[in-house]
């Protein structure tokens, strides 16, 4: 096939007008609508690839963080005493008087008086 | 000819990049081909509202698609074959609904700026090339487009229109017999034309 006779010459007169910018943003926008989810969309969507490894060793450090966090915590002040019946110490002394003969003596809850 | 191996590669990553939302990638390859598309589109329906749809829904058939093979052939080819397929349907829809599909100063779309003499003529000229062209059969239009204005090899030609290389030459030959006839008065010199 010739392509320099005066055919193709005369052929070539006949040129076509450029693409428009408006054709490739119309294009690219298909493109988004077609390939793109929405943000808010792809929020829900999202998938994160984490190295098994990395994972491990995540997750160590924060047993680790938890663990002397929780060493770090003061003792309680005072311990709930236990509401059972048997042998209780009376620690305010409000009222205390000495025995006259100075022995100690055992008395069951319900010998305590009643303050009020 | 032969498609390039690192072009291949590099544009069957870009397709895959671009199928997973990549815009980059699909806006190289987009930028890359759509002025071929757009002009082979154009040419073939005369028409820039349809050359514009047809190079859109090309890249979006690309993305969509997945028969693109490398050891097919290049990018560029298949692209034609996808946009060659939506022009055809086009083409047949207008032919049905009896519509006419030029736009009407898609002729000269290009002599937006006719000051002189000179370039009314250009524009005329062009307009009766255009007319030629398009009064040829649809498949020897695809072939002279192709090969003419396009500048693909015939071997090109035969795998966008799956046909043999025999039969692209049969159509070039019969098309350009057409038009060399039909653009007879344009072909005599000036110098003949004015001792006539």
């Amino acid at each position: 096939m010739n392509k320099s006779d005066s055919l193709d010459k005369l052929l070539h007169e006949w040129t076509s007008p450029e693409p428009t910018e408006e054709m490739d943003e119309r294009v690219a926008h298909a493109w988004r609508s077609a390939f793109q989810p929405p943000r808010a969309r792809s929020f829900w969507t999202m998938r994160i690839g984490i190295p098994a490894p990395a994972l491990l060793a995540a997750a160590l450090a924060v047993f680790a963080v938890v663990f002397w966090l929780r060493r770090l915590e003061p003792p309680a002040a005072h311990e709930a005493v236990p509401q059972t019946r048997g042998i209780v110490t009376q620690l305010d002394a409000r009222g205390f008087e000495p025995l006259p003969n100075g022995e100690a003596r055992i008395i069951s809850v319900g010998e305590i008086p009643d303050e009020k | 000819m032969s498609p390039s191996p690192i072009n291949a590669a590099l544009e069957s990553d870009q397709i895959r990049s671009a199928r997973n939302g990549d815009e980059y990638a699909f806006l190289a390859l987009y930028h890359r081909h759509r002025r071929a598309i757009f002009q082979f589109a154009w040419r073939m329906t005369r028409s820039q509202a349809a050359a514009e749809d047809i190079v859109q829904e090309c890249f979006l058939a690309l993305m969509q698609g997945a028969a693109f093979n490398t050891a097919r052939g290049e990018l560029r080819t298949y692209l034609y074959g996808i946009a060659r397929n939506l022009v055809f349907r086009r083409l047949k829809i207008a032919e049905r609904e009896t519509e006419e599909t030029i736009d009407a100063p898609a002729a000269h779309a290009c002599f937006k700026n006719i000051d002189t003499l000179d370039d009314l003529i250009s524009a005329e000229r062009a307009d009766l090339i255009a007319n030629a062209v398009a009064r040829l059969p649809i498949l020897q239009r695809e072939a002279i487009v192709l090969f003419t204005y396009e500048e693909l090899s015939l071997e090109e030609i035969a795998r966008i229109a799956n046909i043999d290389v025999g039969a692209v030459k049969s159509r070039l030959h019969r098309a350009r017999e057409s038009l060399r006839t039909m653009l007879t008065p344009l072909l005599i010199p000036e110098s003949r034309r004015n001792s006539l």
